[in-house]
């Protein structure tokens, strides 16, 4: 059984993206795959927000937002205590190699450039969480 | 061409401080000197390209809106504001595409919530020959099979709306170009000339806001999944 399949799929999910088109994507892709509690933000500094109110399991992110960058949302993460363990998946039109490895120094779980597909979303999480279940 | 003439290194060190200090007389002085005066070729050549860019941006308009042909010449037409037209246009249909998509989704899960539900009824009873259970049984597989089919196709009209964030991004990047690439020009002109009064600014005309959303990053050096993959593999990933 794959690594997803075997993940509660209640989990708490949150998506951040400064175009609504695209957190739909990702947010259908994510219920395709099984997922239903489903969260949004609109921009890193919702997404912070967010995450100190309310738990959550996965993040997946944009890296170009207004108000906070992804690449910044997600070292906030990681500096936090009570956050930094959440898989961090970058999904961002952003394809520099320096912007990976910004990404990756900040401690990315994993990257996918758009445009992408569903399979590679489901690759991606399966690589994040195989180690976790 | 009459162009930077050799020996002339104070003149050029009296526009660089003539700029740095702000003083518009040593610029003015200066670029005499070098030769760039308002009638040189170079002035010529720099006007060329700031009208053939207007020109562009005028007819790029045109062919988006031919009632805009009316306007004024002194205008300089509002080619950003069309571009951001065409993200919201774009936008629009990309979430129409999707509502429609989510719509596709519920139908079926509908058929196959009433699929399971006929298949728990004939399984249930007993009375039921078994040549007409092998023929829905058969027909609930293929039935099975379409919707799954559907889904798959669904999923990939839906993914494919990505287009929608990537070409506003793209838009936003030219519109950042092509009204800095304007702005820079006539900036450039008016080194060689007073200003005259009522003169506005790009930006004026085209509005402050029309690339301030526009993204930082550069089409240059832009990787493809699989050579992220790669550098992601080498980094442990």
């Amino acid at each position: 059984m794959s690594a997803v399949a075997k993940l509660d799929k209640e989990m708490p999910v949150l998506v951040v993206d400064d175009f609504s088109t695209m957190r739909r994507i990702v947010k259908n892709c994510l219920k395709q795959l099984g997922f239903s509690n489903l969260h949004e933000a609109a921009d890193g500094e919702i997404a912070w927000e967010k995450i100190q109110q309310q738990e959550f399991a996965l993040i997946v992110s944009d890296w170009n937002m207004p108000n906070k960058m992804g690449i910044d949302l997600l070292r906030d993460v990681r500096a936090h205590d009570d956050y930094k363990d959440i898989p961090f998946l970058m999904v961002t039109a952003e394809a520099q190699k320096e912007n990976i490895l910004e990404a990756a120094k900040a401690g990315v779980s994993n990257y996918i450039i758009k445009p992408f597909t569903a399979d590679l979303l489901l690759q991606k999480l399966e690589l994040i969480f195989k180690n976790r279940v | 061409m009459k162009g930077i003439k050799d020996g002339n290194e104070g003149a050029v060190q009296q526009l660089i401080d003539g700029l740095q200090n702000g003083d518009e007389h040593s610029v003015t002085t200066a670029l005499k000197e070098l030769g760039l005066e308002s009638n040189s070729d170079l002035y010529q050549q720099v006007g060329e390209m700031a009208r053939s860019l207007h020109e562009s941006l005028a007819e790029f308009q045109s062919s988006l809106s031919p009632e805009s042909i009316t306007m004024e010449s002194t205008n300089i037409p509002d080619a950003a504001s069309k571009l951001e037209e065409v993200i919201a246009m774009t936008f629009q249909s990309a979430n129409t595409v999707l509502s429609m998509s989510e719509n596709e989704e519920k139908l079926f899960q509908e058929m196959e919530q009433e699929l399971e539900e006929v298949k728990g009824v004939l399984d249930a009873e007993a009375t039921i020959p078994l040549k007409v259970m092998t023929v829905f049984n058969d027909y609930y597989a293929k039935e099975k099979a379409l919707i799954a089919n559907c889904r798959e196709c669904n999923q990939q009209i839906l993914i494919s709306q990505n287009f929608q964030d990537l070409s506003g991004q793209s838009i936003r990047k030219v519109i950042k170009l092509v009204t800095g690439l304007e702005e820079k020009l006539i900036s450039l002109l008016r080194l060689f000339r007073e200003p005259k009064d009522g003169e506005t600014t790009i930006h004026e005309l085209h509005g402050e806001d029309a690339c301030s959303k526009a993204d930082q990053s550069s089409g240059d050096g832009r990787l493809q999944q699989d050579d992220a993959d790669s550098i992601l593999k080498d980094l442990g990933f």
